[in-house]
């Protein structure tokens, strides 16, 4: 035994070595961080003295957490714009997946994906800047309205278009890319099902009843257990810090955007860093239990 | 024959869908473009209704890159973290992925639970930046390189490709006295080329789409890179870089600050149009191949 983990590592010292820098930068910053969170949630965090030297306060910041005033309104606006999201951002995917999966024209599906797979890759940035073409004071939409005499809105300052104009340009970022893991599970089905409903005679609503959507349903259902196990985890923070202003702090301002402001701009990290530690918390509880409803309905769970 | 028009119907209900939304999808890129071009007369008699551009002005562009110099240096460190960054990251994440896929190496499945857990938890945003603070990185260009060169997602398809590589080939080569080294540098990478590639784009883009971690961890305005120039050129409406310059040219006056602002916006997303043939091709297969199994 002894000599046989000698043996192995003679083979393999080299392989340690190379491993030393990329385990290094794993526990830097990816496991220090995790272990910085647990304590700093636990402690009075002061500047000078760093996370180490600050004192134990106990669930102090747990307490002053529950108690803010905006701590309700965090919960709400972040469970608001998620499940809007999901709800307006989940199924049409995967109804243009079926569409192009059924399109016959090969030369016009594949120009199509070359298109419809494009948004994905720009930048936050860049989409609000497409964004702001169309709507500001100056954009596209409040020019027309100007031209017809109609007075122009200004929605970047507007709470009632906040919720509207995120969940649009999310899906118009997503909605594409998000028909390829659909398209692959589409593609795995045997084809010989669809050649038996086209000798039994049935119409493309009923093929896409019985074949196409059972089909797909696993993957469906993987997706939507990793979604709504994420409901309080992330509410788009990198988009919103693009999208909103304080005047539409009362629906915009999510757990994400106000551990932002509160930890890196007021430089309050002891009651940010609970926050998001509460938040990752309640995450992994709603993620375990969603996947045990899920797996209990159909079958299908995500480890 | 009923059925059969059914079937006619639905493919050119199909085809009208998806056209309309691939039109949907490509017209605010096209629209910025044409704003990019066009001039402030043309813009003022137009009302700003821009549905095609009569005369075509390059001035903005001109604007972008021949004055002040802002928009041209934050485009080098763009381009420079997205190169650096990604070579650093394939290496990181070639290294683990090799490891990982080693059946009798001691300490494997340590190091794949280690990068499994950090796919599902991190640390946060205060405490990775107090780490990035405590080893000295905040305000300089590496606070964007070394954070992000642990890849983990990467690190388990290189894992799974390297997995299966035929174990014929490296015992034929162990045979020969290959060291382990030897067996990643000369077997492993050279037939994961198609993954190197498809890795790397992913980390590329990543890379040059970020702007976030500039914005917390970089001060220094020589450092910004371009995402983060155009995010304050827009939210906090500084213009500074351009108005700067155009009292020096009267010339800058034809376009407005729209065009401007617009002809930033799409050098920012040029990279990203140039590889995406590359893109599209190396990563649907990637996704493909990863859901299939996975």
């Amino acid at each position: 035994m002894i000599s046989d983990t000698k043996k192995k590592i003679k083979r393999y010292w080299s392989l340690y070595l190379l491993m030393l820098l990329p385990l290094v930068i794993l526990i830097v910053y990816r496991y220090i961080p995790i272990i910085l969170q647990i304590v700093t949630a636990f402690k009075d965090y002061k500047l000078m003295k760093g996370v180490w030297g600050s004192p134990w306060v106990g669930l102090d910041n747990f307490k002053s957490i529950v108690t803010l005033p905006q701590f309700g309104r965090l919960i709400k606006n972040t469970v608001v714009i998620s499940v809007l999201r999901l709800s307006w951002g989940f199924w049409p995917p995967i109804i243009l997946a079926i569409l192009l999966f059924d399109m016959k024209s090969r030369w016009l599906k594949r120009s199509a994906q070359t298109v419809l797979y494009i948004p994905h890759f720009f930048s936050w940035v860049i989409i609000f800047a497409l964004s702001y073409s169309f709507l500001s004071n100056n954009g596209l939409v409040n020019s027309i309205l100007h031209n017809f005499g109609m007075d122009k809105v200004n929605f970047f300052l507007s709470s009632k278009h906040f919720y509207p104009i995120v969940i649009t340009t999310a899906i118009w970022k997503e909605l594409g890319w998000g028909t390829i893991i659909y398209l692959a599970a589409l593609t795995s089905i045997d084809t010989q099902l669809f050649d038996a409903a086209k000798i039994d005679g049935c119409g493309p609503f009923r093929r896409i009843w019985h074949i196409t959507l059972p089909g797909i349903k696993s993957v469906t259902v993987f997706l939507l257990t990793l979604s709504l196990g994420r409901i309080l985890s992330d509410a788009g923070t990198e988009q919103i810090l693009l999208f909103y202003t304080p005047a539409v702090y009362d629906v915009a301002d999510t757990i994400g955007t106000w551990v932002y402001r509160q930890g890196l701009l007021k430089l309050d990290y002891s009651l940010g860093t609970t926050l998001q530690f509460f938040q990752s918390g309640i995450g992994l509880i709603l993620i375990l239990g969603v996947n045990k409803i899920a797996k209990k309905t159909t079958g299908v769970s995500i480890w | 024959m009923k059925k059969l028009n059914n079937e006619k119907v639905y493919q050119i209900l199909v085809t009208f869908i998806i056209i309309t939304i691939s039109i949907v999808c490509l017209f605010p890129l096209v629209y910025v473009f044409m704003l990019s071009l066009t001039s402030k007369s043309e813009w003022i008699d137009k009302e700003g209704v821009i549905f095609w551009v009569n005369n075509p002005t390059l001035f903005a562009y001109k604007g972008v890159f021949k004055f002040g110099g802002t928009i041209g240096k934050a485009f080098v460190i763009s381009i420079l973290r997205t190169t650096v960054g990604t070579f650093l990251t394939l290496i990181i994440t070639i290294i683990s992925g090799y490891t990982m896929s080693r059946k009798n190496l001691p300490g494997r499945k340590i190091m794949i639970i280690m990068i499994m857990t950090i796919l599902i938890f991190n640390g946060g945003l205060i405490p990775t930046y107090l780490v990035v603070k405590e080893t000295n990185l905040l305000n300089t260009f590496w606070a964007m390189i070394v954070p992000m060169m642990m890849y983990g997602w990467g690190a388990l398809i290189f894992k799974q490709f390297f997995e299966n590589i035929p174990a014929e080939i490296e015992e034929s080569a162990q045979m020969d006295g290959a060291s382990e080294i030897n067996l990643m540098m000369n077997i492993a990478v050279p037939i994961s080329a198609p993954v190197i590639a498809a890795i790397g784009l992913f980390s590329a883009v990543i890379h040059w789409n970020s702007w976030f971690d500039a914005m917390i961890y970089i001060t220094d305005p020589r450092l910004k890179p371009l995402q983060l120039v155009l995010r304050n050129m827009f939210v906090d409406n500084n213009l500074s870089w351009a108005t700067g310059t155009m009292n020096h040219d009267p010339s800058m006056l034809s376009v407005t600050d729209e065009s401007q602002k617009m002809a930033v916006a799409i050098v920012g997303t040029i990279p990203i149009l140039m590889v995406y043939p590359f893109l599209q091709k190396h990563f649907v297969k990637g996704v493909y191949t990863g859901s299939v199994k996975g």
